[in-house]
C-alpha cells in the first residue's frame, strides 16, 4: 500500500488534473471546483455522485427541425476522475449499473461509466442520519472502486483496487511512499471504528405490505420530488424532444415517480394519480420488487432522503428502524 | 429482431398510408408505416402483440401495439387522436417522415396456443392488438381450433376496421358485433362486451382467451370468464401505460416488479392476479 503526506495534497490533486477531469466533494455536489481540504473533510455532498454517469439532463442525440433528420454526434468523452467519492455513492452507482446493463444495455450510462475512475474515500465520521450498515454495506465498502483510500492522520493511504487504479496511482507515484504497518493497521482500526459509529437498524421490509398502515405517511407528502433526485439509486426519467428554430435535441431528463404526471396517460387515465400510491411505490421499489430482481435493495443508507425532506418523512421510521 | 446497438435511437421511417376508422370527437387513423431502409424493414420481425415506439422529430414518442400481421410488408398502427404525439400525427400527411423504434415486448405466445381454441374479445381500439392476432391465426389455422371473435364499441360510428369485422363477420361462424346503445338499422347485439360474452359464453375446454380494450372492460370481462369457468391461467390481456424507454429503464410502467414494456404488455391473468394495482 501507498501513503501520500497531506502535505503534498495540493500537488497530488495538480498532477490528477493534468491528465484527468477532476472532479471532488464541496458542500452541495460534486465538482471540479472544490477545496482540496475542505473536500477530504466534507462527508458528503447534497447531491449524490449518480449525475456524473446519469446526468439530469442529458442529449440523447440532436435532430434537424426542416429535413426533419437525425443527427448522431459521436462526442470524445475526457476521463472523469471522482476523487473522495464515499462507499454510500459507489454504491448507488453499482445499483445503477445494474438497472442500466440488464436485458437492454444503455450505451449512454455504459459509456460515462467507462469513462470515469473511482478513488474513494472510506467514511470516517458517519453522520446521525446514516444507516448503510443496516443495508449490507459498511463505510468502508470498497466494490465498484478503482482505488480504496483511508484518511490516516497526516496521510491518505491508497489501496489500487483495478488496473485502471493502478495507472492513477502510477502516475502520482512521484508524491507517494510506501505506507508504515502502523497505518495500514490505523486504518483498519479506523473502519471498524467508522463501522460502529453508524446506527444500526433492524429493519423489517416485512411490513412493507400493499395494505400495510406505513402508507399513511403519505399524508404529510407534498410530492416534490427532492428524495428521487436526491437518492442516488433513483433512475427514472423522462424522454423529451426540446425545440429550437432550425434544430433540436431529444433528451433525457431525471423525472420523480412522486409526481402525479409521471404516470399520467394520454386518455387522462392515471394508474398512481394518489400521494399513498406513489409513496408505496417508491419505497416498495426499493425494498420489496428491487430485491426480488436483483435480490439487493435499491438503497445506500446514505441517508439524503431522511435528512433533506421538507416535511421530515423518515424512511428510517417507514422501515420500522425507530 | 435485435434492437440498434443505441436502444433510443429510431429507425428512419415514412407513412405510406392513412386511413380514416372513426371520425367525430374520438378519430382514429390506421397508418401503414414503411422503414426508409429495405433490408431493415424485410428483416424488421415481430409477434402479435409486440409493439413500437412511434416518432415524430421535435413532437416525441408514443407506444402502439401494432395492428398488421407478422407477415406483412409494413407496420400499422391504429391511433386516437388524444395527447401530443397522437394529434401530431393525426395532422400528419402521406409520405411525412416519422421514427420508429421496436419491436417492444414480449407478444402473445402463440406457439403455447396451438392446438386451442381462441377466443378473442376486443373493445373500441383495443382490437389492434388482437387483429394482428386473428390475421396470425388465419395464416396458421391448421394449428389452432375453433375461434370466436366478440367485438364490441361505444355506437356504429366508432368500430374500428369496420370492413374487414363485417368481412370476418362473414368468414367466421362465431363473430359477434355489439355496440354499447340500440341505433336505428343495428341488427346485430347490443350491450357492453363482457355482458355479450355471457351471452355467446364460449366453452372454457381448451380455450385460451385472449382481451384487449378499456381496464374497465378488462375488468368484467375477467369477471365474466371465471363465471363461464375459465381458469386464470387461460386469460391473456394487454395492458398499457405510459412508456418513454420501452426497455424497462425509465420506470414508469411497472406494476409491482414487472415492466409493462418489457416483461408485458401480453400478461397471463395467472400472473396479474399476483400483482397489485393493475390498471
Amino acid at each position: 500500500m501507498k501513503a501520500l503526506d497531506k502535505a503534498n495534497l495540493d500537488k497530488f490533486v495538480e498532477l490528477l488534473s493534468e491528465e484527468f477531469n477532476v472532479y471532488s466533494i464541496t458542500d452541495t455536489d460534486f465538482s471540479t471546483d472544490f477545496d482540496n481540504n475542505k473536500a477530504l473533510e466534507i462527508l458528503k455532498p447534497i447531491k449524490s455522485a449518480k449525475e456524473i454517469v446519469f446526468p439530469q439532463t442529458e442529449p440523447l442525440f440532436k435532430f434537424d427541425l426542416v429535413g426533419k433528420e437525425i443527427v448522431v454526434n459521436e462526442k470524445q468523452n475526457s476521463t472523469n476522475l471522482m476523487l473522495w467519492i464515499k462507499p454510500c455513492d459507489v454504491r448507488g452507482i453499482n445499483i445503477l449499473k445494474k438497472v442500466f446493463e440488464k436485458d437492454v444495455k444503455d450505451v449512454y450510462f455504459a459509456n460515462k461509466l467507462n469513462n470515469t475512475i473511482f478513488v474513494g474515500l472510506a467514511c470516517n465520521n458517519p453522520s446521525r442520519n446514516c444507516f448503510c450498515t443496516s443495508v449490507s454495506i459498511t463505510p468502508y465498502y470498497k466494490e465498484g472502486m478503482d482505488v480504496f483510500a483511508t484518511s490516516v492522520n497526516g496521510a491518505i493511504i491508497f489501496e489500487a483496487l483495478t488496473e485502471k487504479g493502478k495507472e492513477v496511482l502510477e502516475k502520482v507515484n512521484s508524491l507517494l511512499r510506501d505506507a508504515t504497518k502502523d497505518e495500514v493497521e490505523k486504518a483498519k482500526e479506523i473502519h471498524l471504528q467508522a463501522e460502529n459509529k453508524v446506527r444500526r437498524y433492524n429493519f423489517n421490509t416485512s411490513r412493507l405490505t400493499w395494505d400495510s398502515d406505513v402508507w399513511r405517511i403519505s399524508e404529510i407528502c407534498l410530492s416534490c420530488g427532492i428524495c428521487t433526485y436526491l437518492c442516488p439509486t433513483c433512475h427514472c426519467f423522462d424522454i423529451i424532444d426540446e425545440n429550437y428554430v432550425y434544430e433540436g435535441e431529444r433528451i433525457r431528463i431525471w423525472d420523480s415517480c412522486m409526481y402525479s404526471e409521471y404516470t399520467l396517460q394520454a386518455s387522462g387515465h392515471n394508474p398512481r394519480a394518489y400521494r399513498l400510491q406513489r409513496l408505496r411505490n417508491r419505497i416498495m421499489h426499493k425494498f420489496v420488487w428491487f430485491k426480488e430482481m436483483f435480490d439487493e435493495y435499491a438503497c445506500t443508507g446514505c441517508g439524503r432522503c431522511v435528512s433533506y425532506c421538507p416535511v421530515n418523512i423518515s424512511l428510517i421510521e417507514i422501515l420500522g428502524g425507530v | 429482431m435485435v434492437l440498434q446497438l443505441n436502444p433510443y435511437l429510431p429507425y428512419p421511417a415514412y407513412i405510406r398510408g392513412i386511413r380514416d376508422e372513426v371520425l367525430d370527437k374520438r378519430p382514429i387513423k390506421t397508418f401503414t408505416i414503411e422503414l426508409k431502409d429495405e433490408k431493415l424493414m424485410k428483416n424488421f420481425t415481430f409477434k402479435p402483440g409486440q409493439c413500437v415506439m412511434v416518432g415524430i422529430i421535435g413532437v416525441g414518442e408514443a407506444i402502439f401495439a401494432i395492428a398488421s400481421p407478422p407477415n406483412a410488408d409494413c407496420i400499422e398502427i391504429s391511433v386516437m387522436k388524444m395527447g401530443r404525439v397522437t394529434t401530431a400525427l393525426h395532422n400528419c400527411n402521406v409520405g411525412d417522415k416519422v421514427f420508429v423504434r421496436g419491436p417492444i415486448g414480449n407478444g402473445f405466445p402463440v406457439e403455447e396456443w396451438e392446438g386451442k381454441n381462441i377466443v378473442l374479445i376486443a373493445g373500441g381500439i383495443g382490437i389492434t392488438p388482437l387483429r394482428s392476432l386473428y390475421y396470425y391465426i388465419c395464416d396458421n389455422r391448421g394449428k389452432y381450433g375453433e375461434l370466436t371473435f366478440i367485438y364490441g364499441a361505444r355506437s356504429s360510428k366508432d368500430l374500428c376496421f369496420k370492413e374487414e369485422i363485417f368481412e370476418i363477420e362473414r368468414k367466421e361462424k362465431t363473430c359477434h358485433i355489439t355496440i354499447d346503445f340500440e341505433e336505428e338499422g343495428w341488427t346485430r347485439h347490443v350491450g357492453f362486451v363482457p355482458d355479450v360474452l355471457m351471452k355467446v359464453s364460449p366453452s372454457p375446454k381448451n380455450s385460451v382467451a385472449i382481451t384487449c380494450g378499456p381496464p374497465i372492460m378488462i375488468r368484467y370481462v375477467i369477471q365474466n370468464l371465471h363465471k363461464l369457468g375459465f381458469k386464470p391461467s387461460q386469460i391473456y390481456t394487454t395492458l398499457e401505460k405510459r412508456m418513454k424507454c420501452g426497455i424497462g429503464k425509465c420506470g414508469r410502467c411497472n406494476i409491482g416488479s414487472l415492466y409493462v414494456c418489457k416483461d408485458g404488455p401480453v400478461f397471463s391473468y395467472e400472473t396479474l392476479q399476483k400483482l397489485p394495482e393493475v390498471f
